[in-house]
């Protein structure tokens, strides 16, 4: 039986691993562009961001001070055995990170701005929840999200009289454009397209739970993943916006049915320090740890 | 890419002799200031009430840290910037009040920023986004905390730095903007995009938001 306490204890080691070693994934592909990297301002900044990701893990700190929002993605498999509230333990679990690691105190109230000083309260941590049948365990995702990349979502709809490709990459490459260095790039781009604007805005997080490097398994959304990601490197905007060949490490699209008259485009960034991390809780408690944050980074 | 270390309280001559693109790395105090903050000096300065702490000649940080209370003080586990364009109008009205010499923050500023730091000898400093346990290991002592009660991101912190670096001379005080080009180029190679896959650069794709051509 998976209870309270179990979760809460995997909430809280999973804001750890998030907020202190980025995945596997994450750490080869920033090292990649660096290494391909011929500015020399642009591989000053990415030699910073190394040295920062290597200093963060050998200190057990968090690899950047916007520990952000603590938001949770979990899957509760039909053949789970879950006693308690999922929704409070994970509270509890983000209280005890707060203090433990320790994380920034961010939470606060939208109107009075009152810090909670716990990064929990009104609806923080927020948990989305996603029922799966066929699984007998419990999955949990932390993705703590910062608000430099955050703060850079943009929505709109385009006409269905238009050629939605076209549209699309005009309004990336306009966002990319006015976002410059401010989402902390080489960044990776979510889009939620279609659906309606909430399911397109939570599509384009959504993209972000999916490893670096893999694609949509529609070949169509594939090849346009592969073309916008060429189309924002062309831009030449860079690491932290200082001129460089590569701008994004990844574009992941996620779709959904929507209206004959227009389709919603969610854009969203997630910075270079793509912190996340999952495990699964089996019923006889059992935790496994998903997230791969092994290999080397030093340049 | 020249680089050179500075140290603060800093001389307007300094400060004049740094160009956009220069790295440099900064010796001195430093004291951090966002959001919150920001509101309470100037509302402070408006209405001619002390504000516990002097920027003259000094530098500001757009940093929110992370802290832990120990029993000789504080200590700071990571700390990098913040994103600086939201202040681009309240540190334009600062920086003369208080004689600011450095902004330190990543992004760029909005241009309105740029003639202000040409009139008063000003320049604003960008630290790589993200390194905050990086750069928590040049702070080499909190030396005070103002105004904890807007929250440990938002509170005035006083920090102690030994080169603390590399600043990226984003704008200099002579009206330079490193950005200025790297912007202009991704315009051109946005262009470039756009015809070769047939976007009309004029043509409007979106119905919602309603540009403003289409709104009248």
């Amino acid at each position: 039986m998976i209870t309270e306490e179990t979760i809460s204890a995997v909430a809280s080691e999973l804001l750890h691993r998030a907020t202190v070693m980025l995945p596997s994934r994450v750490k080869e592909a920033v090292l990649q562009v660096y290494e391909r990297e011929t500015s020399q301002q642009a591989r000053l900044q990415l030699r910073t961001i190394l040295d920062n990701i290597s200093i963060a893990e050998k200190c057990d700190v968090c690899v950047c001070q916007d520990t952000g929002v603590p938001l949770f993605y979990v899957k509760i498999g039909n053949g789970a055995l879950v006693k308690g509230d999922i929704r409070e333990a994970i509270s509890q679990g983000t209280k005890l990170a707060t203090e433990k690691i320790p994380l920034r105190q961010n939470v606060i109230h939208p109107l009075t701005k009152r810090n909670s000083g716990t990064n929990t309260g009104w609806g923080m941590p927020y948990v989305h929840f996603e029922i799966e049948p066929d699984l007998d365990y419990v999955e949990v995702t932390a993705l703590p999200k910062g608000f430099g990349s955050e703060a850079k979502t943009s929505l709109m709809y385009i006409a269905t009289s238009e050629d939605i490709e076209l549209g699309l990459t005009k309004c990336l490459l306009d966002t990319v454009l006015s976002a410059m260095g401010e989402p902390c790039p080489p960044y990776i781009i979510g889009i939620g397209l279609g659906g309606t604007a909430d399911i397109a805005t939570w599509l384009a997080k959504k993209a972000f739970l999916r490893p670096l490097g893999t694609f949509n398994p529609d070949p169509l959304v594939a090849k346009l993943e592969v073309g916008l990601l060429d189309a924002v490197n062309r831009t030449g905007i860079g690491t932290m916006g200082v001129g460089g060949s590569v701008t994004a490490l990844g574009v992941h699209i996620e779709f959904c049915g929507t209206h004959t008259a227009a389709v919603p485009v969610a854009i969203s960034f997630q910075c270079w320090a793509a912190r996340s991390s999952t495990a699964r809780i089996y019923s006889d408690v059992r935790v496994e740890y998903l997230t791969t944050v092994t290999g080397v980074v030093q340049p | 890419m020249r680089s050179q270390e500075l140290s603060l309280p800093m001389s307007e001559q300094t400060v004049r002799s740094l160009t956009a693109g220069d790295t440099v790395f900064l010796n001195g105090t430093v004291y951090t200031l966002r959001d919150s903050a920001y509101e309470r000096t100037l509302t402070s300065l408006r209405e001619e009430k002390a504000v516990p702490f002097s920027f003259k000649d000094g530098a500001i940080w757009h940093c929110g840290p992370i802290t832990r209370k120990i029993d000789s003080g504080w200590q700071v586990t990571a700390a990098g910037s913040t994103t600086s364009s939201r202040f681009t109008q309240p540190a334009t009205e600062l920086l003369p009040k208080m004689g600011i010499r450095a902004i330190i923050g990543k992004g760029m500023m909005g241009q309105g920023i740029i003639s202000s730091m040409r009139k008063w000898g000003a320049c604003y400093l960008m630290t790589t986004g993200g390194a905050g346990a990086y750069y928590a290991r040049q702070i080499t002592r909190v030396v005070d905390v103002h105004w904890l009660d807007l929250g440990m991101p938002a509170a005035v912190w006083v920090f102690s730095v030994e080169r603390l670096g590399p600043l990226l001379v984003g704008i200099d005080s002579k009206g330079g903007n490193f950005f200025d080009s790297v912007r202009s180029a991704a315009q051109d190679n946005i262009a470039a995009t756009f015809k070769k896959l047939g976007i009309d650069p004029s043509h409007d794709y979106v119905w919602w938001p309603r540009s403003k051509e289409k709104s009248g």
